[in-house]
């Protein structure tokens, strides 16, 4: 059987996006009744490897978006925009906020992404671009979206190292979409990204990367509407009348496989 | 949301799709759930008995006399059902008596549900499965006219795959509930009710995951990133709101 400690780290990963204080509330009370040992530091381990390496966060500080991820964690704390931040994984906030130089040698680089950024992403979206410690330039776009009201909730995040001598662009794009209205549904989709680019023209590779991912999404929706969903129920049957209920329901004339799909 | 006080809420409020158990006495396929369930065995509908087969069959829960020939005769017409609208797939319904053991008039109570089940595999990137789940009172009332209650449950998942770091799934579920009365003649005629409320259901929550799954993702999908630069469309919007109160100025 999978270690309690696995089975939380999957969980987590299925998690939609938003909601996760009540997310964290449901698996205390599902570890407050086994008998693990010190199940808060399970979910906080977890949940925070999983922030840091895969599911980066957006956090307010000092009014606005600061991003909270492995790629700009610095030490104990978090660089930003002019500011180094301490982030308090289990009440979600920014800690510690001192006010600090911030100077990558990319800020005209990170002004066009911000600029791109700002001009697609209209909810509450971070852009972040810094070089590695490998000097590959990272540019990151987070985006969230709650609209509790209308039960739904969405996130977005995009991830990318470019290596300035080979020209290469790496990247993955992540979304998470959860709607909520009399049931639950998930969409998760994600796409790697692998271009080649030059410095100058990145920003704008960027954006032609991403909307071909949005335009491929709705062409693979249509493939799955039309090669599955509609042949999983039909809308009615290939006679196009409902079913005759009752007695003279004996008189239809059932397909090769009769009663209860034999194989 | 609301926060789950125990993890016994959180197993009756999670919904599983459905798994297949074969009858080894009419080699037919038939459908799990808690409701035909005896420790680790399930009573197929087709044969009444438990598979895996348990030591003392006639000790399990079985319907009575009367209300196993009416399930009998509701897995026959949902078969007719599952073979006109999914082309495949597997049916299974169960009944079982409330109070009182269940007669041919028609006018005692009983419960039951239906399980519908079809998966695709298209090829070898894209599977769908689509999972019904319709759990029904039958509550006859005064004169010749009873109470049906249905809670329907589909449970979707669609997904394409080219590899783990190019994919979309597309995954949950739609509940809802339907209540209606109506007149009964006997027995059989509650199952011929039921019938044409589940087809009727099931129509209306298809539209329904229709809707939710590719055009309510999507409208959010354009929520998160507008592939048009925001400033251009607000814009664009702002002069066509200019154009039309020139043309109604005119």
């Amino acid at each position: 059987m999978a270690s309690v400690s696995a089975i939380i780290s999957s969980m987590i990963k299925d998690s939609p996006p938003g909601d996760l204080a009540s997310f964290k509330e449901d698996l205390h009370v599902i570890l407050g009744e086994s008998k693990v040992d010190n199940p808060e530091k399970i979910v906080s381990s977890s949940l925070e490897e999983y922030q840091l390496e895969e599911d980066f966060q957006l956090v307010p500080v000092k009014g606005t978006n600061e991003l909270v991820s492995k790629y700009n964690k610095d030490g104990v704390k978090f660089s930003g925009d002019g500011v180094k931040f301490g982030y308090d994984f289990s009440k979600d906030k920014a800690i510690d906020i001192e006010t600090a130089e911030t100077e990558s040698g990319l800020s005209s680089l990170a002004a066009s992404f911000e600029e791109y950024v700002s001009s697609h992403f209209p909810s509450s979206y971070k852009s972040y671009v810094s070089r590695s410690s490998t000097g590959k330039i990272v540019l990151i776009a987070v985006d969230l979206k709650h609209n509790d009201a209308n039960y739904y909730n969405g996130k977005w995040q995009s991830v990318y190292e470019f290596d300035e001598t080979s020209g290469k662009l790496n990247g993955l794009i992540k979304v998470k979409i959860h709607y909520y209205e009399d049931g639950n549904v998930v969409l998760a989709t994600k796409s790697q990204v692998s271009e080649t680019t030059t410095l100058g023209n990145l920003v704008a590779k960027i954006q032609s990367v991403e909307n071909d991912f949005e335009l491929d999404i709705l062409t693979k929706f249509s493939r799955l509407n039309e090669n599955l969903f509609k042949n999983l129920r039909r809308q009615l049957p290939i006679n196009r009348s409902k079913v005759q209920w009752g007695k003279s329901i004996k008189n239809y004339k059932l397909g090769q496989d009769v009663a209860g799909g034999r194989d | 949301m609301h926060p789950l006080t125990s993890s016994e809420d959180l197993l009756s409020s999670v919904d599983k799709p459905l798994k297949v158990q074969r009858c080894q006495e009419t080699g037919k396929n038939y459908l799990t759930c808690d409701y035909n369930r005896d420790g680790d065995s399930f009573r197929s509908p087709w044969s009444n008995k438990y598979y895996p087969s348990i030591e003392d069959e006639a000790e399990a829960p079985h319907p009575s006399k009367v209300l196993r020939q009416l399930e009998q005769y509701a897995n026959d017409s949902f078969d007719i059902y599952r073979d006109l609208y999914y082309e495949g797939g597997i049916s299974s319904v169960y009944l079982w008596d409330q109070d009182t053991d269940v007669d041919e008039s028609g006018s005692v109570e009983f419960a039951g549900v239906v399980l519908l089940k079809k998966e695709i595999d298209a090829n070898t990137k894209d599977a769908g499965s689509w999972d019904s789940i319709h759990v029904f009172e039958v509550v006859p009332g005064s004169g010749k006219s009873a109470a049906y209650k249905i809670t329907s449950t589909v449970i979707l998942d669609l997904s394409t795959e080219d590899n783990s770091d190019n994919s979309i799934y597309l995954s949950g579920n739609l509940t809802r509930q339907t209540e209606k009365s109506q007149t009964y003649t006997d027995s059989n005629s509650h199952i011929s009710s039921i019938g044409s409320m589940v087809e009727e259901i099931e129509s209306k929550l298809r539209n329904m995951l229709q809707e939710v799954y590719f055009g309510k993702t999507r409208d959010i999908l354009g929520d998160l990133r507008s592939t048009q630069d925001i400033e251009v469309t607000k814009s664009e919007r702002n002069r066509q709101q200019e154009v039309v109160k020139g043309i109604q100025g005119l």
